[in-house]
Order: structure tokens, then C-alpha cells, then sequence
């Protein structure tokens, strides 16, 4: 098999017209194909970052009971029923450990971020994240480590308050508002959902909203002052191996509850999650539009191919008369179809870098992930050579005798 | 003299279709696989992006403006940017209640969205999820309700398929009344008419006085900020709201405020509520306008009043990650339209001894021009209609495969129209250079065959 050139370079200036249509329709591909694949990617990538969390002993317990009403009694009863429902998830055997989150990361209602400041900082430095109320189950179920200081001292029954006295930060957190994570410990800070606390302690970042709302790991734990609202969200560290047993005792143990609760306890699990099946079903729905892009184009390139080797077949057969063997004939036709798709996809992955700040806009902290460029890049090359390939084989099957056929 | 030989280039047009089938065939291929794509892109830009439905257009809105530049930079770009527009939509309780104590006889109302334990009315009562099953599939579960007045009908245009709205009176009366979703009912009571039958919300009973004939906005006039969650599935009397003491969804918390439901009816610094005012002449404007002034300006409250017009001005959708899809796309149509550019230059080359028949017979080239654009016109147009083929299956997987909302991705008469457009005009246009190239053929190349 021999690839010549010279032959190949006449035969595009013979037809140049639709040879920039090809170099075009490749370099339009491929920059679509890696805007899709990246943005998709992107949403992916999002929707199945991790909570951070040892999700595997996790129990999610969701729970919704109409609110008692106005007033200091309704509060009580409120704070009591709160009380109880810990109590009786915590006495199920193979339980370790209860907690209540005012939000957690299964969580897909919106809600609104916190704006922390730091007191009696000269610059009044600021910083957005997530207020997360909790009590004094969460150091034992979450089993956050401490990067600095510690959990906070627990709270008797008498201490409640109606705001929180204490936090945790997580580190992300920690380092927007004092750039290191030893520096936090024994400041106080502020946000607009409470008063001044003071941090005791910082952790490991956790996830805590969803992963699609800005700042997600920046996360403040309050200790007391909880809202009171209908929504209560607790989650239960079962002991290793214990999760669906615990399961089964927590549904168990609800199921005899007033008549207007409702009460859903599942395992602990963010790939359950809206935002992962959204951020997955986005990722996978416009891979496949990017690979239907793909169909296109191969359907395109062959149905020309095969126009070009047609019009060819004359050629073909004067060029076998005169000694080309079958692989040569086959050999021609791919060099000439390499030529143009390269020159197409290379343009295309051109394009697919100068639409990159335009994403970096759109999608906050996207990578240019050189590998779906060059999957885009690889789809087309390869749809273009297929589709080249198979007229090119038929082609090569024009006997000499054809070159005489027409004298 | 073109408008009168149309039909015959018309009729000469559809016969080279049939000439080369397989080329035809790939062309509308082509173009409806990527005229699809579009079409499901521009569906997705046109619920969020597209015409408003009709509402009163004297209706009028307040924004009390907050300087909270922190919060705003960290949402603006980012997915959760509608957050910005419910801070600046959303006002307090006790800025609502001086908002509504003008006196002006004009319709107006109040708004929040709350979520409910909506019980079917043969449901059973209590609920805990027995193992492998979804919430979603559950009847009593909790809903998103929105509290309104009995005038957010008329003022939003909300059409109804059976019943009425509450009344006013109603209203005041304190009667237990409820308008159900088009969805709730047909979850709740298979879509038969269920007006004045009863639904337990947060256990007690309400009377159902109306539904809804259609699905909720995708950018709810009302409280755009909740645009892209789930819709509001029943709509209950504003003053309900204290009987339940339903807990707001998504309040904001300026500073902070005490933990209980009558801390946030006090708090000035939780916003929660949209309030609508319909001033419809210039003597109501004006009053309303010296009414804020002595309420809220007199206290040193910045605010704006704002009709609708300027409020949609004011307030736009962020344009996110779907207008740049729509734009590669609109690339993607490019990249089908250069395909059908070379499949049409193909096509051009196989009929060239045909062509040149023509042009030795006497056709000019403007008539020939002509003719391939029709021929490319008729093929655009078949590959519109069977963008449908994608478009529709492509909607219905996003809507089972995605479902970001309970609002589903439809086909519109004017996405459809955009797409049918847009594809027959890259079709026509991608068919200009392929056009005169086989229009430029010379007469005497007729013969080079029979030599």
C-alpha cells in the first residue's frame, strides 16, 4: 500500500468547494460536540460530588408534622415532639449516634445562603456559606475529624436557648474568613440568621447543601436556637453492617405515629439524590446529543463519499490499468479523507478553545477536560474515516476494464 | 415571470428529489436530527425566556432595596441566582401589611409558598413510607401551598376548569376553601371534577372550591423566584396561612429573628411574601405613590414602585447555562446546514449533464438558480416537519431522565415555528453556494457525454 500525495492534493483542488464544506462541518462538529460533552460534564460532575460524608453507616430520617400553632405552648410542644423523635431513633438498637440538621444535602429545596462576619474584625471580613442548625448528636452521627479545637460542651435541657451560642466551621469556611483553620478557634462570628457565636471547633469540609448551590462545603454548625418549623430532618449513625436493620426498626418504631405525620426514613444516600439524577441525567442526555451530532456527520460523509467515489469510478479504473493495486486505490481515498478531517477537527478543537471562557462564565469552576475534546475530536475522525472507508473498499473493486468501457 | 413558472420549477424540483433518493434522503436526515436538537434547546430557552402569559398589566409591585452586595456576588452566575430576584421580590410581614393598608379600592394580593401535608380524601390518614417507595409516589405527602388572595386569580389570569375562586367575603369569613393543580387533582381525583369535595391539609378539612385548567407557569409572574422548582400544587386563602401556621418556603433572614412562627410575622428582617397592587388610573398611582411616601419614606424604607412593565424589565430571568446551549445549537444547525451544503453540491455534480441539457435548451441561469433553491426549500421543509421525530422523544427523555422540575419540557406552537423557520432558512441558505455552482454550468458540457 503506497499513499501518495500528489494525486491526492489534485483531486481536492479538483472539488474545493466541497472539501471547505467538510474542513467547515468538522470544525462546527467538533467544537459542538466538546461544548456539549463539557457542559454535560460539568453537570455531572456536580451533581455527584460527594457530601463528604460516611454516607455507608448513614440513616435519613424525614419527617413532616403540621405546625402546633402560635404561642409559647405550641413552641413547647414543638421542642418536645423534636425531643421525643430523638429519643426514640437514639434507643433503637444498633444506633450510635442522632442527630438533627436543619438542612442536609438531600435536601433540593432552595434556600438562602448566610452572609458571615467576623467581629471585632478591623476589615470586616466576609464571607458566604451555610447556616446548618444542629445539637449536640451531630459530633458522633456526622464523626466529622476536628482540624482544630473540638466539639462543643454539651447542652442541658435547661441551657436551650433560642439562638445558638456556639460553631463549628468546616474548613472552606474557615479559611474564607480567617485564611487558616487554627486562626478561627475562639473568634466569633455573625450572620444574618443569628447573632454572635463563637467557634469551637473546625472540621473536615461536609457538604451540606446541594451541590449545585454556590459554596456548598462552606458550612457553619450551630449548636441550640433551631427554627421552628414543620420539617425535621435527623440523621442516625448505625453501627458498620447495621444500616437496614436500623432502617426497619426506625419505620417500625414510626409507624404508629399520630395520624398527620409523615415520616420517610431511607439510608443515607446522595447518589438518590434530585441533584445527582439531574446533574447525571444532564451529563448523559447531552452526551447523547453530542453523539447524535456525531451520526450525522458520519451520515453526511458517507452518503458523499460515495457520491465522490462514483464520480470517480473512471479515474479508479484508469488508475488500476496502469498497475494501482486494490490497497493503493483504498489507501488514496483515506489520505484524501484524512486531509480534510484533520484539517476540520483540528479547527473544530480551535474552536472548542475559544468558546472555553465563554463556559468558564456560565459554569463556575469548570476544567477544560482535555479528554472530551479529544473524544469529540477521535468520534468525528473516526465517523469520517468509516464513512470513507466503506465507498473507498467498494471502489477498490473496479476493475481495470472500466477505464476502457467508455472508448 | 418566476412567480408564474413556480409551479413548474415546483413540479421539476420534487421530480430531482426522486433522482437521487439516497442524497434526498440523507439531506432531511441530516437536517431533522439537528433541527431537533434545536428545537429541544429552544423549548427549554422559550419557558424561561419566552413571551409572558397575560396578566393584568396594571398591576404594580414594591422592592424594598436591600445593599447586600456579599450575598448577590456569590449568586449572581451560579445556579442559584434566582435567589437574587427573590431578594428583591420578597418583603417582610410587616411591610406587607402596610403595603396592603393603603384604602384604595383596587384589587390586590398578597403571596408565599409554604409546604402542607396534603392528605387525599380516602388516603390513609397517617403516613410512614413502608420500604422501596418514593416519596414522590406517595399521596400524602407534603406540598408546596401558596397562600393568595381571592383576587390573584383575575390579576394573574389563573383560568380554572371547574369551580371558582373563593371569594372576598370568603376570605374574610375564614371559610376553608381550596383551589387544587391541574396535577393534584389528577392525582388526587383522576381528573373528574372535585369541586366541593374535601382534602385533610395539615389534617383539617377544606372544601375544594376550584382547579386550575392548566400547569403553572414555568416563570410564575407571581414569585418568579421560584422559577425552575417544583409548581404550586394548591392554593389556599392568605389569612389561612395563620390557622396553619404554615412556615414560609425560603425565607430571608436580613438579621436575625427569634424561632418561633410569631417571630417571623414580627420580624421586619425576615422576607417571605410578594405583594401585588392593581392600579389601573392615574389617580390611583399617584395616590398610592404619596401613600408609600408617608408609610415607608417617612420611616427612611428605600423602595420602588414599579408597574409591571418595568418590573419585567427590572427583574429578567439570568440568562445561564440554556442560552448557551441554545447558541451550540444554533451552531449544531450551522454544522447540519454546511452538511446539506456538500450533500446539495453532490447532488449538483450527478445532474450536471441534466443541467446542461437545460442550459442548451434555453433554461437561463437565474432559472436553474431558482430551481435548486426549491428543491433545497422543499427538502428543509420536510426535514422541519420531521424535527418532530427528534424533538418530541427528546422531550419526553429529558422529562423522565432530568425532571429538574414537576413542570414537564413540552413542545410549543412557537417553539416548533421557530425551529420550522430556522430550518428552512439554513436549509435555503446552505443551498445558495451549491445553487450557483450548478447553475453555472456551461451549455456545452451537454454533450461531452455523447462524444
Amino acid at each position: 500500500m503506497t499513499f501518495e500525495l500528489g494525486p491526492v492534493l489534485r483531486a481536492l483542488r479538483r472539488h474545493p468547494g466541497i472539501w471547505v464544506l467538510v474542513v467547515m462541518e468538522l470544525a462546527a462538529g467538533v467544537t459542538s460536540i466538546s461544548a456539549l460533552l463539557l457542559g454535560g460534564g460539568w453537570f455531572g460532575h456536580i451533581g455527584q460530588a460527594s457530601s463528604h460524608l460516611d454516607e455507608e453507616n448513614l440513616v435519613s430520617l424525614a419527617m413532616y408534622s403540621p405546625h402546633a400553632g402560635e404561642g409559647a405552648a405550641a413552641d413547647g410542644e414543638m421542642r418536645r415532639r423534636l425531643a421525643s423523635d430523638r429519643a426514640r431513633v437514639r434507643a433503637l438498637p444498633h444506633v450510635v449516634g442522632v442527630t438533627a440538621v436543619s438542612t442536609n444535602v438531600l435536601d433540593d429545596r432552595w434556600n438562602f445562603p448566610a452572609a458571615f462576619t467576623v467581629e471585632g474584625a478591623p476589615s470586616v471580613p466576609e464571607a458566604v456559606g451555610w447556616d446548618v442548625y444542629t445539637d449536640d448528636g451531630w459530633a458522633d452521627t456526622l464523626a466529622l475529624p476536628f482540624l482544630a479545637g473540638g466539639p462543643p460542651a454539651p447542652v442541658t435541657p435547661g441551657d436551650v436557648t433560642d439562638r445558638p451560642v456556639t460553631a463549628v466551621l468546616t474548613r472552606s469556611l474557615a479559611v474564607a474568613l480567617f485564611g487558616d483553620v487554627q486562626a478561627a478557634v475562639g473568634r466569633r462570628i455573625s450572620s444574618q440568621l443569628h447573632g454572635p457565636v463563637s467557634i469551637v471547633g473546625v472540621v473536615r469540609d461536609a457538604r451540606m447543601r446541594i451541590p449545585f448551590m454556590p459554596r456548598s462545603e462552606a458550612v457553619a454548625f450551630l449548636f441550640g436556637g433551631a427554627p421552628l418549623n414543620e420539617d425535621v430532618r435527623l440523621i442516625a449513625r448505625a453501627e458498620p453492617g447495621h444500616r437496614d436493620e436500623v432502617v426497619v426498626a426506625a419505620r417500625a418504631a414510626f409507624a404508629t405515629d399520630a395520624a398527620t405525620r409523615f415520616v420517610d426514613v431511607r439510608r443515607f444516600d446522595s447518589r438518590r439524590s434530585t441533584h445527582h439524577r439531574v446533574g447525571a441525567g444532564l451529563d448523559g442526555f447531552l452526551s447523547v446529543f453530542g453523539g447524535m451530532l456525531g451520526l450525522v456527520v458520519l451520515v453526511g460523509a458517507l452518503a458523499t463519499t460515495s457520491f465522490l467515489v462514483a464520480q470517480r469510478t473512471r479515474t479508479i479504473g484508469v488508475r488500476r490499468a496502469l498497475g494501482a493495486s486494490r490497497a493503493d486505490i483504498v489507501a488514496y481515498f483515506l489520505l484524501e479523507s484524512a486531509l480534510a478531517t484533520s484539517a476540520g477537527t483540528l479547527l473544530g478543537v480551535g474552536g472548542a478553545v475559544f468558546l472555553y471562557p465563554i463556559m468558564q462564565r456560565v459554569f463556575q469552576g469548570i476544567a477544560f477536560e482535555g479528554r472530551q475534546v479529544l473524544l469529540a475530536l477521535a468520534v468525528l475522525w473516526v465517523a469520517s474515516l468509516l464513512a470513507t472507508l466503506i465507498p473507498a473498499l467498494r471502489a477498490a473493486r473496479v476493475p481495470p476494464s472500466v477505464a476502457s468501457r467508455s472508448l | 415571470m418566476l412567480l408564474r413558472l413556480l409551479p413548474y420549477h415546483l413540479r421539476l424540483a420534487a421530480r430531482s428529489l426522486r433522482r437521487d433518493p439516497g442524497l434526498s434522503a440523507a439531506i432531511v436526515l441530516v437536517m431533522a436530527v439537528v433541527a431537533g436538537l434545536f428545537c429541544t434547546c429552544v423549548m427549554h430557552y422559550l419557558r424561561t425566556h419566552g413571551p409572558p402569559p397575560p396578566v393584568s398589566s396594571d398591576l404594580h409591585h414594591v422592592e424594598i432595596q436591600h445593599t447586600w452586595s456579599s450575598v448577590r456576588g456569590a449568586l449572581e452566575g451560579t445556579s442559584a441566582e434566582t435567589n437574587v430576584l427573590a431578594l428583591r421580590m420578597r418583603i417582610s410581614y410587616p411591610t406587607y401589611r402596610a403595603l396592603a393598608g393603603s384604602g384604595i379600592p383596587a384589587r390586590q394580593t398578597a403571596t408565599f409558598r409554604a409546604r402542607l401535608l396534603v392528605q387525599p380524601p380516602d388516603g390513609p390518614p397517617a403516613r410512614v413510607l413502608p420500604a422501596d417507595v418514593d416519596p414522590q409516589g406517595c399521596a400524602s405527602r407534603p406540598r408546596n401551598a401558596r397562600f393568595v388572595n381571592a383576587d390573584f386569580f383575575s390579576l394573574f389570569t389563573v383560568p380554572l376548569r371547574y369551580g371558582a375562586p373563593w371569594t372576598g367575603q370568603d376570605e374574610a369569613r375564614g371559610e376553608p376553601v381550596v383551589v387544587l393543580s391541574k396535577v393534584l387533582n389528577e392525582e388526587l381525583f383522576d381528573g373528574a371534577n372535585s369541586v366541593g369535595r374535601t382534602v385533610l391539609i395539615n389534617g383539617r378539612p377544606h372544601r375544594v372550591a376550584g382547579v386550575c385548567a392548566h400547569e403553572q407557569p414555568f416563570v410564575p409572574e407571581w414569585d418568579r423566584a421560584v422559577t425552575g422548582s417544583s409548581q404550586d400544587l394548591l392554593y389556599l386563602p392568605f389569612p389561612e396561612h395563620q390557622r396553619l401556621a404554615a412556615y414560609p418556603e425560603m425565607p430571608i433572614h436580613m438579621a436575625p429573628a427569634g424561632p418561633s412562627y410569631r417571630d417571623l410575622l414580627d420580624s421586619d428582617d425576615v422576607l417571605f411574601l410578594t405583594y401585588w397592587i392593581e392600579l389601573t388610573t392615574p389617580a390611583q398611582r399617584q395616590a398610592y405613590a404619596r401613600y408609600l411616601a408617608e408609610t415607608l419614606g417617612a420611616r427612611g424604607v428605600p423602595y420602588v414602585l414599579r408597574d409591571l412593565a418595568q418590573l419585567r424589565q427590572s427583574l429578567r430571568q439570568p440568562h445561564g447555562a440554556i442560552s448557551f446551549f441554545l447558541f451550540v445549537t444554533s451552531l449544531i444547525m450551522v454544522a447540519g446546514g454546511l452538511i446539506t451544503a456538500r450533500l446539495l453540491l453532490a447532488k449538483g455534480m450527478a445532474r450536471r449533464d441534466e443541467l446542461g441539457i437545460f442550459r442548451a435548451l434555453g433554461a437561463p441561469r437565474g432559472s436553474l438558480f431558482a430551481r435548486q433553491l426549491l428543491e433545497a426549500l422543499l427538502l428543509s421543509v420536510a426535514a422541519g416537519v420531521a424535527s418532530l421525530a427528534v424533538s418530541w422523544p427528546a422531550a419526553a427523555a429529558y422529562n423522565h431522565a432530568v425532571a429538574d422540575t414537576d413542570i414537564p419540557l413540552a413542545l410549543s406552537g412557537a417553539a416548533f415555528a421557530i425551529t420550522f423557520a430556522a430550518t428552512v432558512a439554513v436549509g435555503v441558505v446552505c443551498a445558495i453556494f451549491p445553487a450557483w455552482r450548478a447553475a453555472d454550468r456551461a451549455p456545452t458540457i451537454a454533450g461531452r457525454g455523447a462524444r
